[in-house]
């Protein structure tokens, strides 16, 4: 992979730092890479190449790329980080990625941090930034070093192809309430919209590695930030390799600005229930990845998160006036069950604490709603691992006969759905 | 468990930092832990968030259920404490829950000083000779990263009872080479002596549990100095990372609104780092490995076990083994390896596998096959205890329905032959 003429241009929508890229060893296009900030906060970016660097590295790696030759002189703790990085993407994913050589043309070469410190964090609306931005808020003084200074809210993150109305109304709800929020707490919120994703549009390969990718949008910024705190969605206490992982962050840093990992020693339900004392910040929570939703509505209320969400704050005594970023503010037993269709494998990870939490608080029916959602979300584990009999028959489907069963299956499924809008 | 009286005194040339912990829930004394430091600089007094660090690990240990501390304590240090509380268990599910924090004085940050420096804790070993290493190729003298403060910790090995003598003499061997080397690299150097081991006085809970914070305490002593302090690794991404008392994910949480504490070198394998100590003559005058003790004659390293064997065949690797002053001459043999007896099963397949090839290109497929050898036979020794394999499942069978007997019978039969 080669990246090369990174330059500051102006464009419609603001300023920007944009390089080429182009791939040497696979048949791959060649991308103009680029993140936009609003005309005022252009003096933040940063021409170095770290950004660009950390965005695509690990791209070129899980696309067998067998070198990284850059423009400008690049920091070695980026270097070692991104050596590290793909290493640790090894012992977990095996060879899928490829070791690859990092060729600076300007060689190696310490940055310097911008001058005073000026900690931001990754402000999306969820739980877990909002987390970090309450306990930053509650444990240091606005005048602290370490009390954040910049909200960065970016766009081309979403789960969803960029540029389709389901993503653009996410980002309308989202820096909406960055916006909201960011001004209520003293913070500069930074809009930045970066169209990286397109190195890498495969979710699941993003999924493995996404921490890098914001750290990237952190590093385009150095001229601003020294510090970008990334608000955990693992706890400590139950890792797994995964995009997020805590050990990325020190791995992402350079000389001139650290990558941390926030809150990683909390739950999620700890999270909750320490928001549940900040009704500012619950007011403009974003969760909800539905959409697009209609008028001023944050949140559907019905999707697998807002409902985990919504039962969180009816676990942390959140009254239903302090739910209001919620198109519906109640959880019951139905709702739970309900969620047949959207619960992922990943629901345990969540929901086992949530259960626990119902069944110490004699809430009986939504417990016992829970216990049978992550029922489904162990058999949707074992279906993608391809566990048991039904396992072994899709992997003899997917093997022998191109994935035809699951095919007519799923058309007969949804035989209902389309007889009904034929007749609607 | 109560920590209490926290204090500071001068004690000759040395300031000596010391509180008082009563356990609360477990059967034991009162203790009074201490840090006794020699420093170039006038030091503050230290918060109460450097005992905290220092404790938290026997407090969670022993299955103290609050830590009542006297004083403020910063809020990252809380929920640092927790972070390493939860991984622990996570790694090792005997542990009982978190421990609350109560400080008299509430949470209330702290500020990194005003012209803080970076420092790391330099032993002489490969590990922390490398982040100096690296350190001073990357960073220009002036730049905030740059290291201009060293600390060597007293006894750092085995602060246990009953080592002292050991300790002592390894002291001897290990800081007047680390003062020459910061003297030379232009790094002011504090000595630390601690007591702290003494609170749980188990080798075990040290390496597993303990030697990362026990560290990052150390580093809170001097946070009227240092704004960020280093730790290095111990392993690395190569070899992947195992549970283990010094980790990224331990220390790194123990930091604080004043000090950082980062964990470096976790992307070279240590003979990368054997490499990178190569090119700098300095460190190599001042590379001391060996834990033996005593080791008699001008020497600092024994040359003979594991550890010194397996540097020395690193430095072999990197074309540096006639620069390593710090080593006996005797030349290297394949029998000496054969006749290391390592720690544990881990050793080898860890830290020597990646040697194999390098030797054989070095010229020395001797020693490379009795690497080999050695690697094998460790990796069927952790087999059989991990009761792996079609002989592990015979053993549970053994175990399981037959109480050990064939096991035994076995034993009977090949010690009747011998």
């Amino acid at each position: 992979m080669r990246i090369s003429a990174i330059r500051r241009e102006s464009s419609a929508g603001g300023e920007r730092v944009a390089a080429d890229v182009v791939w040497e060893d696979c048949d791959r296009p060649a991308r103009r890479i680029f993140f936009e900030v609003p005309p005022e906060l252009g003096d933040g970016l940063s021409t170095d190449p770290e950004s660009f660097a950390v965005g695509c590295a690990v791209p070129a790696m899980s696309h067998g790329e067998r070198r990284l030759a850059i423009e400008g002189s690049l920091c070695p703790r980026v270097r070692d980080g991104l050596s590290g990085a793909g290493t640790l993407l090894r012992s977990w994913h095996g060879e899928t990625f490829t070791a690859i050589s990092i060729e600076p043309s300007g060689g190696f070469r310490a940055k310097t941090p911008a001058s005073p410190v000026r900690p931001a964090l990754f402000l999306s609306g969820g739980v877990d930034s909002l987390y970090t931005l309450a306990s930053n808020r509650t444990d240091f003084p606005l005048d602290h070093p370490a009390s954040f200074r910049d909200a960065i809210v970016l766009r081309g993150f979403s789960f969803h192809p960029s540029d389709t109305s389901h993503a653009n109304d996410v980002w309308r709800r989202s820096s909406t309430a960055v916006r909201t929020l960011a001004s209520a707490a003293a913070l500069s919120p930074i809009t930045m919209t970066t169209n990286l994703r397109e190195i890498e549009p495969d979710f699941g390969l993003f999924a493995r590695y996404f921490v890098l990718l914001l750290a990237s949008a952190a590093h385009a910024l150095a001229r601003r930030v020294t510090t970008a705190s990334i608000a955990a969605d693992l706890k400590i206490a139950a890792l797994f390799p995964w995009g997020s992982h805590p050990l990325f962050h020190a791995l992402a840093g350079s000389s001139a600005v650290d990558v941390v990992e926030s809150g990683g020693e909390r739950t999620r339900l700890e999270k909750v229930r320490a928001l549940a004392d900040h009704a500012d910040l619950l007011a403009t929570v974003v969760v909800c990845q539905e959409g697009p939703l209609p008028g001023d509505v944050l949140n559907c209320g019905r999707c697998e998160k807002c409902v985990r969400t919504l039962v969180s704050l009816m676990i942390a005594g959140v009254p239903e006036a302090g739910r209001k970023a919620f198109a519906i503010r109640s959880v019951d037993a139905e709702a739970i069950d309900r969620l047949r269709r959207s619960v992922t494998p990943a629901a345990t990870y969540f929901w086992a604490e949530i259960v626990a939490a119902l069944e110490a608080s004699g809430s009986g029916e939504l417990a016992a709603a829970g216990r049978r959602l992550i029922e489904r979300s162990l058999r949707a584990g074992d279906w993608h691992a391809e566990k048991g009999w039904r396992g072994r028959a899709r992997r003899f489907d997917r093997r022998h006969l191109n994935g035809a069963l699951l095919r007519a299956s799923r058309g007969i499924r949804a035989l209902p759905r389309r007889v009904r809008s034929a007749f609607r | 468990m109560r920590i209490a009286e926290i204090r500071t005194e001068r004690l000759g040339a040395a300031v000596r930092a010391s509180a008082t912990i009563a356990w609360e829930d477990s059967q034991r004394p009162d203790q009074e832990v201490f840090f006794e430091i020699e420093t170039p600089d006038a030091l503050p007094a230290p918060a109460p968030d450097a005992f905290l660090a220092a404790l938290a690990v026997p407090a969670l240990s022993a299955g103290e259920r609050r830590i009542a501390i006297h004083g403020a304590v910063c809020p990252r240090m809380r929920d640092g404490v927790v972070s390493v509380c939860r991984l622990l268990r996570s790694w090792h599910p005997r542990l009982g829950p978190d421990p609350g924090i109560e400080p008299s004085g509430g949470f209330r940050a702290q500020r990194p000083p005003p012209e803080g420096r970076a420092g790391l804790f330099l032993s002489g070993g490969v590990d922390s000779l490398f982040t100096l290493a690296e350190n001073r190729r990357d960073y220009p003298a002036a730049h905030p990263r740059a290291m201009r403060h060293a600390i060597f910790v007293r006894g750092l090995m085995m602060p246990f009872e009953g080592t002292r003598d050991m300790v002592k003499d390894i002291d001897r061997r290990a800081l007047p080479r680390v003062a020459r080397l910061a003297a030379q690299a232009g790094l002011a150097l504090s000595t630390v002596r601690t007591n702290l081991g003494l609170v749980l006085d188990d080798h075990l809970a040290y390496a597993h549990l303990w030697a990362g914070s026990f560290l990052a305490a150390i580093a809170h002593l001097f946070s009227g100095r240092l704004s960020r302090v280093s730790i290095a690794s111990s392993h690395d991404l190569v070899h992947g990372l195992i549970p283990w008392g010094t980790d990224p994910l331990l220390e790194t949480r123990l930091s604080t609104g004043a000090t950082e504490i980062e964990h470096n070198g976790i992307h070279a394998t240590r003979l990368a780092k054997i490499r990178e100590i190569g090119r700098w003559g300095a460190a190599l005058e001042a590379l001391v490995v060996c834990g033996e003790s005593p080791v008699p004659g001008p020497l600092p390293n024994c040359g003979r076990c594991e550890k010194c064997v397996r540097t020395r065949a690193g430095l072999l690797v990197a074309g540096e083994l006639d620069h390593a002053v710090t080593f006996p001459d005797a030349p290297l043999e394949a029998a000496m390896i054969a006749a290391i007896q390592p720690a544990n099963t881990h050793v080898f397949p860890y830290f020597w596998a990646e040697l194999i090839e390098p030797l054989r290109a070095a010229g020395r497929p001797d020693l490379a096959d009795a690497v080999a050898t050695r690697c094998r036979d460790e990796r069927a020794a952790r087999a059989w205890h991990a009761d792996s394999g079609w002989k592990g499942r015979l053993r549970r069978i053994d175990r399981r329905w037959f109480g050990g007997r064939m096991l035994r019978w076995r034993r009977n039969l090949t010690s009747d032959s011998a």
